[in-house]
């Protein structure tokens, strides 16, 4: 007998529905994908507040060419180590109660100026404070690793070491994060939880950026202000009566645009950015504009003699100006890819910075390093000479701060037999400097293979240099997590290092 | 049957496989009416509050207003530094050079705010892309190159007189006519129709006629207004996005 062929059942219906997942078993109904929400920044107290400053070393600067560097005697084979990328012993001097031997100021800089400031001068000056630490890194692309310098290759979920400081102290900032680098030191984190307050707010020109902090301030013949916050309103009024206001209400882009301008621009017209960050030539400022530099900026621009013509020697003012005044609680800096020639025609930065190692790689480190660690110590020196936000009762910004050299990798330990001119390609293992009260300075964590010259890493908990043990770029993270005490769940913490 | 048949409807309409039989009435944003500024600058009391609308719901009013469809796939594209230098360049008939020059010297937008301008510059600063977004810098560097940008053409109409090419109605060295005046709804008509390229709504061009007033509801001089006005539509998100 034929099976009488029954209606289906609605059961049954849902249950073909479920199989072929037209609905979702959950609650029976669609569920649409979540949005990741933005985390809120929380407003800190100024005496709570920590500073990072971070200089982004692009093209390579490598360790063992400066606060690690391998001496022939070093080697045990003096015939060996002229293939090798090693000091001649008189080469390397050790500062005072340091800890630290590093390179002297080479003879020789071929068209470039000889830096008349060295490595060892740094050490000298500011050594007590210094680490540098051995490790690897895992990219030997320009750009993913300077990336990765920054974000610790991913550890604390794709956040960027500045999105993290901005989340941990930059609430109630009205720029808690500044950016004046370039190419993968200017990349955001991958986190979308980050909110776009604690995202870096890019500055292309160091020297004029507080004009962008004010919509009339230096506009000469410009409304007064009660005459244009009165047209800010009636264009606010506008925005939602016009038929592209009301057609395109819900576009995301387009509301954050107006809630920036309304609640954020505000904030930052409010908190006179622009009078103390200004920082251009004061010569060349017309009194028509109204406009005129403050005393502390003056003073800045004193101590950086090619500010007008240097953009990093700008940077460092802007940087210091923005962190004294309560502007922002991270700041990176950087090298571009641009040589540095001074107006007198004196070439005291190598085009494309560290990669020009790929061309002369002993004279490109020395000129580099030289370089960068005069710039490091004017900003450190302000630093320590001023108190924060000019309130003693808070003592000095260096109290609070950490310096931080990015780079992207090391470079050939190896060279041709004899040579005393050779270049040098990217290279894996290397190390990073951090200056810094916050941890315990004036140590090598971990150390160098004079065999191979490559780095090694060290414990955790003691500081002790282990042979065995490999750092990398999250580790490098971990440390500066530790010190600043930033929210890093995943991060490694270093008691060894961090006071 | 009909009670499967309800079932069936329910789940093609929630998978989206019949999207005819399951749209529904929506009801639409009420316009928002003329806004009266007060003495402060601010909206009046009783006017209704002209805020950027953030997608609160509401039922269209069945006035004189045709309703207004919200996109709901919208993805505006923001304007950045070289379209939005031509298109100011186009609407106050200046060379891209003279629109805005910080402290006269540098170029507001080529060089000092490129960054939150959107552009790029991978050889001097090694800006190898463009900003995914507006930074928060960016609205208040929009304001200043457009203000500058007014200011420019403002300054070139006042020696046209009559013949200027935006302000050429107003006597800019007086003050700015009355908010019926013929010279006032030209101006705001011209500026709509040079940075927007459409007619002004009767609503707009009461908001816009009042700055010819002061907070205290004194006249202001033709020039504060030429360049009050050029700012507010200047500014405007519709010119900025698209």
């Amino acid at each position: 007998m034929d099976k009488k062929q029954k209606p289906i059942s609605r059961r049954e219906l849902l249950q073909l529905a479920l199989a072929s997942g037209l609905i979702s078993s959950v609650g029976g109904g669609f569920s649409a994908p979540a949005r990741a929400s933005e985390l809120t920044m929380r407003a800190v107290e100024p005496k709570d507040r920590k500073l990072l400053f971070i200089l982004g070393a692009w093209g390579g600067a490598s360790i063992i060419d400066s606060f690690m560097p391998v001496s022939v005697s070093d080697t045990g084979d003096p015939f060996g180590a002229q293939a090798m990328n090693v000091f001649p012993d008189e080469g390397l001097v050790r500062p005072a109660n340091s800890a630290f031997r590093v390179p002297s100021v080479l003879s020789d800089y071929s068209i470039f100026a000889k830096p008349s400031f060295g490595i060892a001068d740094f050490v000298q000056a500011h050594g007590a404070d210094l680490a540098a630490i051995g490790h690897e890194v895992s990219s030997v692309n320009h750009t993913i690793a300077q990336q990765r310098s920054l974000t610790g290759a991913g550890i604390n979920r794709g956040r960027t070491l500045m999105e993290a400081m901005a989340l941990r102290y930059g609430g109630g900032m009205v720029l808690p994060n500044c950016n004046m680098a370039a190419d993968g030191y200017i990349r955001h984190g991958a986190d979308p939880t980050v909110p776009t307050e604690a995202r870096h707010e890019l500055i292309s020109s160091p020297l004029l950026f507080a004009t962008g902090t004010h919509g009339s301030r230096g506009v000469a013949g410009a409304p007064s202000d009660a005459l244009v916050q009165r047209a800010r309103a009636a264009r606010k009024s506008l925005e939602g009566a016009s038929v592209f206001g009301r057609t395109f209400a819900d576009d995301a882009r387009r509301q954050k645009f107006l809630n920036s301008r309304e609640t954020l621009s505000p904030q930052i017209e409010q908190a006179s950015v622009f009078d103390k960050l200004l920082l251009t030539d004061p010569s060349k400022i017309d009194p028509k504009y109204g406009v005129s530099l403050d005393p502390l900026a003056l003073a800045v621009r004193d101590m950086l003699p090619d500010i007008q013509s240097d953009r990093v020697q700008a940077q460092v003012a802007l940087a210091f100006l923005l962190a004294y005044h309560g502007v922002s609680t991270s700041v990176t800096l950087g090298f571009s890819q641009d040589a540095y020639v001074k107006p007198d025609g004196k070439i005291v930065g190598s085009p494309i910075a560290f990669d020009f190692s790929h061309n002369n790689h002993r004279v490109t480190q020395s000129l580099m390093w030289s370089r960068m660690l005069g710039l490091l110590d004017t900003l450190i020196t302000l630093l320590k000479k001023h108190d924060y936000m000019g309130d003693p009762s808070l003592g000095k910004m260096w109290d609070r701060s950490l310096v931080y050299v990015a780079t992207e990798f090391g470079r050939d330990k190896k060279r041709g037999f004899l040579s005393s001119s050779w270049g040098t390609a990217h290279d894996l293992n290397n190390g990073s400097i951090i200056i810094s009260p916050l941890i315990k300075g004036n140590a090598v964590y971990g150390g160098v293979d004079p065999r191979t010259c490559l780095t090694y890493g060290f414990d955790p908990s003691s500081g002790v240099a282990n042979k065995d043990a490999v750092m990398n770029e999250s580790d490098v993270y971990g440390i500066i997590a530790h010190a600043l005490d930033l929210d890093a769940p995943a991060a490694r913490r270093f008691p060894g290092v961090v006071r | 049957m009909r009670t499967l048949e309800k079932t069936l409807l329910a789940l093609s309409c929630a998978t989206g496989l019949t999207v005819t039989a399951c749209v529904k009435e929506e009801k639409l944003p009420a316009p928002t009416d003329p806004v009266t500024l007060g003495p402060d600058g601010k909206p009046a009391a009783g006017g209704a509050a002209g805020q950027a609308n953030t997608g609160a719901g509401g039922s269209e009013s069945t006035g004189s207003k045709s309703p207004i469809a919200r996109s709901t796939r919208s993805s505006l594209q923001w304007k950045r530094h070289a379209a939005f230098e031509a298109d100011l360049s186009q609407a106050l008939e200046l060379p891209p050079e003279e629109l805005c020059n910080e402290f006269g010297a540098d170029s507001c937008i080529r060089t000092v705010h490129l960054s939150p301008l959107g552009g790029h510059n991978p050889f001097t600063t090694g800006l190898l892309e463009s900003s995914a977004e507006p930074l928060v810098t960016t609205s208040t560097v929009v304001e200043r190159v457009v203000l500058s940008a007014c200011i420019a053409r403002r300054e070139k109409d006042r020696a046209l007189g009559q013949n200027g090419v935006v302000f050429g109605g107003l006597d800019l060295d007086g003050v700015a006519p009355a908010p019926d005046a013929a010279a006032t709804r030209g101006l705001i008509a011209g500026l709509y129709r040079r940075f927007l390229a459409r007619d002004v709504e009767p609503s707009e061009l009461e908001t816009l006629a009042q700055l010819v007033r002061d907070e205290a509801g004194a006249p202001v001089s033709a020039s504060d207004f030429a360049a009050s006005a050029c700012l507010a539509v200047g500014t405007s998100s519709e010119f900025l996005f698209f």
